[in-house]
């Protein structure tokens, strides 16, 4: 156990305190000797586990799992959790920077990284969820849900206080909180929104949505504040909100590097744990570390540059991905790599310069999540990929959709003609599932990715 | 002048074969075999054969490219290529017009969108038998038939049924059920074909069918197959003479033009340990 604390950035003279703990956590999930192998063998096969910032950052991530199972045993009186909920993380870091009774949890980020990316255990946990009315199969019920389901029927999380979620991004999360509702007692709460835009507003941010969804998280704001007992301040939300603008800052200028080297410097695998980081609800002494470990891991990485060291070979095909990274399984993006593919970025990061915010935390947040890519009509986010195609040089383009998910399935095709119409370059459709290990075929992936290697290096020369 | 020469090598998961080209593109020799268990000794036996058919020893082979799904465990191969590559290389050198090939195999179905011998875009069918070479094995199993009659026996249907199931083993079952309706053979035949050939049209769809479409693969060699994707696909459907070997010419060609590249700028060609060892599974 020692020596996977190790790996996962724990010092020697934390180990004292943090051993007993972890070993308490992971006795709840059940995790074995044999799953401790495991999980060095896997840490160090899919993640750059050398460097220094990485292992920093699995860390937070691990601390972050171990508190969410022990917050009733460490005496937490008041436990939210989030699930599919923006915002939540904003509310959540201030009601843990302010009150050490409270916790809150999102949307098993860290569970995803730890049971299923370090330990490779996440099959039990979705079968748990099958057992009870989730269905089996791709395109049945997203296996996202599952994970929220597995845990607590399993008893791994304890009941919270108050369980939330968004009805605005998929209606199988908030029907799967009233059934948990009915059958566990669990209260919860939605936070909405309206993402459609009037014609003469489409496709571009209005303040209209943003009002929305900024009285709505008003409301939960005060939901959150009947369970934990204080109030949550405009000041403490500008706190969190400077505190992970400053993440999100060091996080953009380590993805600007990724993106600009040739050898890629960092395996894809670390995309979703980047994502994990910006979404955990650490305290703002919480997110400064989870800073310092990025910066850490940015010199780190320009070291390797100047080196001329990657993951894979030089001149390599560049590669932009389409949706986030598996959050649960990280052999695609490696497999990705081992066939000397470089995916250099996702469409997520693409960014347009916010040209809207407010001094209002809650306007603020409505506004900007409005400009991030994800959340783009598909008009608005077609031009954004070709823009990041070409300014990024990309060879092609993968789309692993996740073929559970509405709010994503139907634009494959579309981005995909898009793509071939404008730049001409090879697309490979994936179809794919983002929390289920269970989609992965080695063989199969890997036929598609060596021939789509093949298109791009044909193309290029 | 002294001749050169190169070999593709095609381990497909029920046939294995191999075919040796001259530097005029010319075709010396090749040999379809089934592939089994031992692959490594497989690809060793049947390239041996096509050495005494072409009259050459493996020293005058300048380049050697394996491909298909056994293309790692050939040891003495100078390269592995995908298997989709070297087809779309393959099938150009026969038909230069083709626009979209249709690749049934064993185990697989493949689009492949092609212009001027190279791979623009493709598709693959291969989660399942469902519409596979292993498909029809199957169904002509149940019937007490081999593979090799379907296609004529079709032929002769004149009111095709529909098969409505899209797995394998429930349209197995639906097929007992017909003849023990008293459904003609050569109906129930054709409507598996055009269960097989719609599930393949629909597949190669997203790819923009034009002309001119060669069908190869396995399968290929099935007349009731080829009629039925001629209609779901609405279009002429090319098949060259062996079908089969499409993927070793494929592989056989890119061989020939690495090599004469290597030797135009100078450079060294890598290749493999010269010799056909006795390999085997159990070594």
């Amino acid at each position: 156990m020692i020596e996977l604390l190790k790996l996962c950035g724990f010092e020697e003279q934390e180990m004292e305190s943090e051993l007993p703990r972890v070993e308490k956590a992971f006795t709840k999930l059940g995790i074995t000797d044999e799953d401790i192998e495991r999980g060095k063998q896997r840490l160090a096969k899919y993640y750059d586990i050398e460097l220094k910032g990485v292992r920093k950052v699995f860390r937070l991530i691990v601390r972050e799992l171990v508190a969410a199972l022990l917050v009733r045993d460490e005496g937490k009186k008041k436990v939210i959790y989030g699930f599919m909920a923006p915002g939540i993380d904003m509310l959540g870091s201030a009601v843990v920077t302010k009150s050490k009774e409270a916790f809150v949890i999102h949307h098993c980020w860290a569970f995803h990284i730890v049971v299923g990316c370090i330990f490779g255990k996440m099959v039990p946990i979705l079968e748990a969820a099958e057992k009870k009315w989730l269905k089996e199969g791709v395109v049945a019920h997203c296996a996202n849900v599952k994970t929220l389901v597995g845990p607590i029927t399993l008893g791994l999380f304890p009941k919270p206080d108050l369980l939330v979620t968004s009805g605005f991004m998929c209606e199988t999360s908030p029907k799967t909180l009233d059934l948990l509702h009915e059958l566990y007692d669990i209260p919860v709460w939605y936070i909405d929104t309206c993402q459609d835009r009037e014609f003469r507003e489409y496709p571009e941010p209005t303040r209209r949505i943003a009002s929305l969804t900024a009285k709505s998280l008003k409301r939960l704001a005060e939901r959150i504040q009947e369970v934990v007992g204080f109030e949550i301040t405009d000041n403490m939300l500008r706190e969190v909100q400077d505190a992970k603008g400053k993440l999100g800052d060091a996080l953009r200028r380590l993805k600007d590097l990724v993106e600009s080297s040739d050898p890629l410097p960092l395996s894809p695998t670390h995309d979703n744990i980047w994502m994990c980081l910006s979404t955990l609800t650490l305290s703002i002494d919480g997110i400064a570390e989870a800073t310092e470990a990025i910066n850490t891991l940015y010199e780190e990485l320009r070291e390797r540059v100047a080196k001329g060291l990657g993951v894979v070979e030089k001149g390599a095909p560049r590669v932009l991905a389409i949706l986030p990274a598996g959050q649960t399984d990280p052999r695609l993006e490696h497999l990705a790599c081992e066939v000397g593919i470089a995916i250099v970025a996702i469409d997520g990061s693409l960014a347009a310069p916010f040209k809207e915010t407010s001094e209002d935390p809650y306007m603020k947040f409505g506004l900007e999540s409005q400009q991030r890519s994800m959340s783009f009509p598909l008009r608005r986010r077609i031009p954004l990929i070709i823009e990041g195609c070409k300014k990024l040089n990309i060879d092609g383009v993968l789309d692993r959709f996740h073929v559970g998910c509405r709010s994503v399935v139907a634009d494959a095709l579309i981005i995909e003609e898009a793509i071939k119409k404008e730049l001409g370059i090879p697309v490979l459709l994936l179809e794919w599932e983002n929390f289920d290990p269970r989609v992965y075929n080695h063989e199969q992936y890997k036929s598609r990715f060596e021939v789509f290697k093949a298109m791009m290096t044909k193309k290029s020369s | 002048m002294v001749q050169i020469y190169f070999a593709g090598i095609d381990l497909g998961s029920t046939m294995t074969k191999v075919v040796i080209v001259d530097q005029d593109e010319e075709i010396c020799a090749s040999v379809i075999k089934h592939t089994g268990a031992e692959h490594r000794r497989l690809a060793n036996q049947v390239t041996e054969e096509a050495l005494i058919q072409a009259g050459l020893s493996f020293d005058e082979i300048s380049y050697v490219i394996a491909t298909g799904y056994g293309r790692i465990t050939v040891p003495f191969a100078d390269r592995q290529i995908t298997e989709l590559t070297c087809h779309a290389r393959g099938v150009f050198h026969f038909f230069p017009n083709v626009r979209l090939a249709i690749d049934i195999g064993g185990q697989d179905a493949k689009g492949l969108k092609i212009k001027d011998g190279k791979l623009l875009d493709f598709t693959m069918s291969d989660k399942c038998a469902a519409g596979t070479g292993r498909f029809l094995e199957l169904i002509a199993d149940s019937l007490g038939l081999t593979v090799n009659d379907l296609g004529s026996i079709s032929l002769k249907s004149t009111n095709k049924v529909s098969i409505s199931s899209t797995c394998t083993v429930f349209a197995r079952q639906e097929v007992v059920s017909r003849i023990s309706e008293g459904v003609p053979l050569e109906d129930i035949l054709a409507g598996i074909h055009d269960a097989i050939a719609s599930r393949v049209a629909r597949m190669v769809d997203r790819l923009k069918v034009e002309p001119d479409v060669l069908f190869t693969g396995g399968v290929a060699k099935n007349i009731g197959v080829v009629k039925a994707l001629k209609e779901n696909l609405g279009c002429e459907v090319l098949v060259p003479e062996e079908p089969l070997l499409s993927g070793a010419i494929g592989a056989a060609l890119l061989g020939k033009e690495i090599t004469l590249k290597a030797l135009a700028k100078g450079e060294p060609i890598h290749r493999g340990e010269r010799h056909l060892s006795e390999v085997t599974f159990f070594q």
